[in-house]
């Protein structure tokens, strides 16, 4: 909405400009302003609406697919555990009390049990599903896929965090999984980056407000920031780009993390550096597993949580990294690059980086040359600095513009030498 | 007339071997900034890596002394206990169950449980957790960043390392990925004219792809097909679990990620990027069209604000032509916009010369009258 808002604020002069072209309307034809609004939004929760279905009738497949699995895998860990302990504690007592054996035998055997045992042990541990817990007391509730684990699961596989701390161990609940996340992650991912464009858009505007406000400017601001991905030349800068500076964002994203960190650690018993870890770990989706959420209440916070701290990474990226990924990309290549891009004008083939320096020239020829120049009247407009006189540099203009254009078109096409130069013999 | 040729000529060679010189010159900076890149990545993988074992193996040699001696002292109290004649079977019962909750314990530390597997899976009792090789398949899994967690930091200060290593290495490999990425999709679009084709190239190519790691881990390692597919596809989704390992050279592995991950990255700024837009601006009707119109008209303004209606219309005609060049290509310009707020006459889309030089000439004729 902000980004609505953000440029009706910044076209003062829509209106005369809108009479002088034949009152070609600026906005649509108006409609009432929910409508507007409906139109706006609903996009947007549509696509949060299915990604949510989405995550949740995952979990539920994941949770019926796996959970059958889980019960069988355990019972029967349970059942070996339980096996060898009564034979080794059978036989012991057996040849205990027989006393045929020696000493030295005895300990062999018993060693080999309690091996036996630790190895069962450690295979029960292997897959995942059974902890002391059930050991100690089989009747526990402690099942790993429940629908409220499944939907941390399919949120975490979604978002690529990945924790691995819960995965899908039957062979339909692997292919599930592929073709689940095929579709799901790209799903996930604009849903994300949809919110995360919202976000820096407002942060933009934000930003913006708060810059003009302190540098008490009155440019029309009009680039979003990431309109600037199509212009690599760095001129339009000047036309009121206000970068975000790096640091503003690794602010916000170690301010979400420290927040995080405190919220989390207060409900899972970890120290304020555990929580900041998990958070930083999650947040950029590398997602080890090594500590995760425990506390089964909180699973629904902790995925909020989740969600938007990569809506805000996802803005972060979006905000500076794209930034550098084209500067890097374009870096000493602008022009090369582009001087193979040809647009299609009207049925002719067009360079673009004559139009690039076309927009140059207009920039050298007319730009903030004269800007600090000041007119002192009875009455003078705040935008009085702009205003050209008519007489030196529209004749300048008619040479610069044909000289571009005698350039543009090459010798090819002397017609329009001919009729560019015409000005020249006035 | 002809002087004027001559000199524009002239100028026009100069400017040619100018953009010559510009261009080899331009393609060495860009050769030497990608392959700096490219190098920096892996310098910090690898240097990360050696910073890495250097921080957890001391931590890890003191774990496992501590962790082999209570298994050692556990399971000797054990049997000890249990062979001894003069205890009850109920005494020896609660010292077996003693026994499980003191093994599961110990097993449930990232350290323990990697002693187990190692004790219990192979014979080689001593593998350590923190190799390089390991190490490099943690520092490269942490900035792509899959994370699978096979083996993670354990110390307060490897984990705060991590933070810091991985606030600067995220954003360096993905620019870097990035940007080798952009190399392999202009590569491709730049034999078809539309972006269709591309499209369905690297949808197809992210189809097999995942396949194709799956048959290759399946051969060399044994995984069943299945399962490697599956961890391919986890894998190149940067979800890792690390539920699933293959025992391949981590110089393969982590050739196979990063191969896959450009791709995945590819075909999502292919595909996504466009429905990103599309959702984002669908509703605000005018979307794309608006923000374009205000920006040339802002430009418009700052250009000429009072140059005259004739000058002024025409600058604003041919920066609207200017503004539907750089950000439109054929397909927007044919496509039907009956929301545009903005729409200048693309009926007489033209060069301005034709219309300009006539209508500039008729304002000087008039400032000369005047």
């Amino acid at each position: 909405m902000a980004h609505f808002h953000f440029l009706h604020s910044h076209m003062p002069f829509t209106p005369s400009w809108t009479e002088a072209n034949n009152n070609q309307p600026i906005l649509a034809p108006s409609m009432p302003r929910w409508k507007q609004y409906a139109r706006i939004v609903l996009p947007h929760v549509g696509l949060v609406l299915l990604s949510f279905s989405y995550i949740v009738g995952g979990a539920l497949a994941f949770y019926k697919l796996e959970k059958p699995h889980e019960e069988s895998i355990r019972a029967q860990g349970l059942k070996d555990i339980r096996e060898h302990r009564e034979r080794l504690l059978d036989d012991m007592w057996h040849y205990l009390n027989e006393g045929e054996k020696s000493d030295e035998e005895l300990t062999r055997l018993a060693e080999a049990y309690v091996d036996n045992v630790t190895r069962v042990l450690f295979d029960a541990f292997d897959t995942h599903y059974i902890n002391a817990d059930h050991i100690n007391d089989e009747d526990v509730e402690g099942d790993y896929w429940t629908f409220i684990t499944a939907l941390f699961f399919t949120t975490t596989l979604l978002t690529t965090i990945g924790y691995g701390n819960l995965v899908p161990v039957t062979w339909q609940g692997r292919m599930f999984c592929i073709v689940y996340a095929l579709f799901g992650v790209p799903l996930i991912l604009i849903t994300v980056a949809d919110i995360g464009k919202y976000l820096s858009e407002n942060i933009t505007w934000l930003y913006k407000r708060y810059h003009s406000k302190r540098g008490g400017k009155h440019e029309p601001l009009i680039n979003q920031g990431d309109e600037k991905k199509d212009t690599p030349d760095d001129k339009m800068n000047e036309l009121g780009y206000v970068a975000i500076p790096v640091s503003l964002i690794v602010a916000i994203l170690l301010g979400y993390i420290c927040i995080g960190a405190v919220l989390l650690s207060s409900w899972e018993n970890w120290d304020f550096f555990s929580g900041f870890y998990f958070s930083f770990i999650t947040m950029t989706t590398v997602g080890f597993g090594d500590i995760v959420p425990t506390n089964k209440g909180y699973f629904l916070i902790d995925l909020c949580y989740i969600i938007i701290g990569l809506a805000i990474t996802t803005m972060c990226i979006d905000l500076v990294g794209i930034q550098y990924i084209r500067k890097i990309h374009y870096f000493g290549r602008a022009i090369k690059d582009a001087r193979f891009a040809l647009v299609n004008v009207g049925g002719r083939m067009v360079h673009v980086p004559d139009l690039m320096r076309y927009a140059s020239v207009l920039q050298q020829k007319y730009g903030k040359k004269h800007a600090d120049t000041i007119v002192k009247g009875a009455y003078a407009p705040k935008d009085i600095a702009r205003i050209r006189f008519i007489d030196y540099t529209s004749l300048a203009s008619c040479e610069s513009i044909a000289t571009l254009l005698s350039n543009l078109c090459g010798g090819g096409s002397t017609k329009y030498q001919r009729e560019d130069n015409d000005p020249e013999e006035v | 007339m002809s002087e004027e040729t001559e000199k524009l000529s002239e100028k026009k060679e100069e400017e040619e071997e100018e953009d010559q010189r510009c261009c080899s010159l331009s393609k060495l900076r860009t050769t030497f900034i990608h392959i700096a890149l490219l190098g920096t990545s892996a310098a910090y993988i690898f240097f990360g890596a050696l910073i890495f074992v250097h921080l957890e193996r001391p931590y890890e040699v003191a774990e496992r002394e501590r962790v082999l001696l209570k298994m050692d002292t556990l399971i000797q109290d054990l049997l000890t206990n249990i062979s001894s004649s003069s205890i009850s079977e109920e005494e020896r019962e609660y010292l077996l169950d003693e026994y499980t909750s003191e093994i599961f314990d110990l097993i449930d530390t990232p350290h323990g449980s990697h002693i187990f597997e190692t004790h219990f899976s192979n014979s080689s009792e001593n593998k350590d957790m923190w190799t390089l090789s390991s190490a490099v398949l943690f520092t490269s899994t942490t900035v792509i960043p899959v994370g699978y967690g096979y083996i993670t930091p354990i110390s307060p200060v490897s984990r705060l390392f991590v933070v810091v290593y991985g606030l600067i290495g995220i954003p360096l490999v993905l620019v870097t990925m990035a940007d080798a990425g952009k190399f392999m999709s202009n590569f491709i679009t730049q034999f078809f004219t539309t972006l269709t084709i591309p499209t369905m190239i690297f949808l197809s190519l992210l189809a097999i792809y995942p396949i194709l790691g799956g048959v290759f881990f399946h051969l060399i390692t044994d995984m069943t097909l299945m399962d490697a597919i599956y961890f391919s596809l986890i894998s190149i989704f940067t979800i890792g679990f690390g539920d699933l390992a293959p025992s391949v050279n981590v110089v393969y592995l982590v050739f196979f990620i990063v191969l896959g991950v450009i791709l995945v990255t590819i075909t999502i700024d292919f595909v996504a990027a466009e429905l990103i837009d599309h959702i984002h601006y669908m509703g605000r009707h005018v979307g794309k069209a608006r923000e374009l119109a205000s920006k040339m008209f802002s430009l418009a303004q700052s250009l000429n604000m009072n140059r005259g209606l004739t000058v002024g219309m025409t600058q604003l005609h041919s920066l609207a032509r200017f503004g539907l060049l750089s950000k439109l290509d054929e397909n927007a310009l044919k496509a039907p916009r009956v929301h545009l707020a903005f729409e200048p006459s693309l009926d007489d889309m033209d060069y301005m010369d034709c219309g300009a030089s006539r209508d500039i000439r008729a304002s000087r004729l008039s400032l000369y009258n005047i």
